[in-house]
């Protein structure tokens, strides 16, 4: 009987300290609100190849490289990436979170993007965009908050 | 299909709900997938992930995947609980019932909160996710308990092991004789395909009527909990006892209804003395 006591108290205290944490901490949601300027791109399983060949073209034929814009992420789930030139208009769309906090996703009329959050603190996160079931390469971004 | 317990229970009774159960479950595990990008019928990738996320420091999500956890773990333990205590007070159909009933009840409050208040936010989609976890966990809970762990039905890795294990013992002759392992190879068989098949059913669906599709699984819920019900007589009774129906129908309800019962015994009891003797 001491051993059910046991196991049970265990389990209660576990799911009271998730509570708790959860309680505590800022979800992905709520850390992402602002300012992120791209930082890098890489292609996870291509490597660093230069200059690029075939198998570049191959993977990044469908994929807009938003390289060197700033995305805002709004209140209200609006999504805004300037890019760096001034002449350049600024692309709106809708962003929301998604799984336990490990998706993120796109939204511009029609068109839906959907990207893995890998890591979100403060003052950096990372992205892996995963374009195609057949394609090899994973896109990794990274992101620093712009203060 | 559910008011027999533990050996009691036929290959048929197994049969029927283990389809509709994994049915179902296949369906909301898909349409999970699609709304929330989470899994909401097995609990593996979850432990997983939970691991996954405290290597990681990712502390707020690790401890969601927990409590989502916990709440499958929470259905299991009610189902348990209302299967095995409960019997004696409310009786062994609305015992085996309650958590199905339970779980329609969760299923319609999720669909009806997705198609009148949803605002993709990440505090609905944790929240639903784990109102359907707990629905998920109150429906295997009830499966394993009423078929003496014969039927598990919202996850598939031990069905396809103990498939694979059971189809290679099939192919020494003297196995295919055992008629036990054929029919448990036969209801495993059922119970995938059915998975599979409410799976692909729920992507198609929800391309058509959306979170209606909740009310779909909802539905087919109904039928696992109205098909005892009516071999009861209480549907058969509640027919009878309409006016419309009584003035066209010459009988007696309560008449009726004391028939239908004592039938009823007559074939539990029939039944039961054919399984113990075959198990002498």
């Amino acid at each position: 009987m001491k051993w059910i006591v046991g196991v049970s108290v265990t389990i209660a205290m576990a799911l009271l300290l998730g509570m708790g944490v959860i309680a505590n901490t800022k979800s992905a949601e709520e850390l992402l609100i602002g300012s992120w300027e791209e930082v890098s791109w890489k292609y996870e399983k291509y490597g660093q190849r230069t200059p690029p060949d075939a198998q570049w073209h191959e993977l990044s034929e469908n994929l807009i490289v938003h390289q060197a814009e700033t995305w805002n992420f709004e209140d209200g789930n609006k999504f805004v990436i300037s890019p760096r030139k001034t002449n350049e208009n600024a692309a709106t769309s809708s962003w929301h979170i998604k799984g336990r906090g490990n998706i993120l996703e796109l939204k511009e009329g029609n068109a839906i993007e959907h990207y893995q959050i890998e890591n979100v603190t403060q003052d950096s996160f990372t992205l892996f965009f995963s374009f195609d079931l057949q394609v090899k390469g994973i896109v990794r971004i990274t992101f620093r908050r712009v203060k | 299909m559910l008011s027999r317990y533990s050996s009691f229970r036929t290959f048929s009774d197994n049969a029927k709900l283990g389809a509709l159960t994994s049915f179902s479950a296949g369906m909301v595990n898909v349409i999970s997938v699609i709304v929330f990008f989470a899994f909401t019928g097995n609990i593996t990738g979850h432990f997983a992930i939970l691991s996954q996320e405290i290597a990681k420091g990712n502390w707020h999500q690790a401890s969601v995947t927990l409590l989502w956890i916990g709440l499958f773990f929470i259905g299991n333990f009610i189902s348990g609980l209302s299967i095995i205590h409960a019997s004696q007070k409310t009786g062994r159909y609305f015992a085996h019932a309650m958590p199905i009933l339970l779980e329609i009840a969760c299923l319609i409050a999720t669909g009806f909160y997705l198609s009148h208040y949803y605002m993709d936010t990440l505090l609905e989609t944790e929240v639903l996710v784990g109102v359907m976890l707990f629905a998920m966990g109150l429906q295997n809970g009830l499966t394993a308990s009423v078929s003496n762990f014969a039927v598990k039905t919202t996850h598939l890795t031990g069905l396809t092991t103990d498939l694979g294990v059971l189809l290679s013992m099939l192919i020494k002759k003297e196995y295919r004789k055992d008629n036990r392992l054929v029919q448990r190879a036969q209801l495993l068989f059922v119970i995938l395909v059915a998975y599979v098949i409410g799976g692909i059913l729920a992507g198609l669906l929800h391309y058509w009527i959306q979170y209606n599709v909740f009310h779909v699984v909802s539905a087919v819920l109904c039928i696992v909990v109205l098909y005892d019900a009516y071999q009861l007589g209480v549907v058969k009774l509640l027919i009878l006892r309409r006016p419309v129906i009584r003035k066209y129908i010459s009988v007696d309800p309560v008449q009726t209804a004391s028939k239908v019962k004592k039938t009823f015994k007559v074939t539990i009891r029939s039944k039961a003395s054919k399984s113990n003797a075959q198990m002498t």
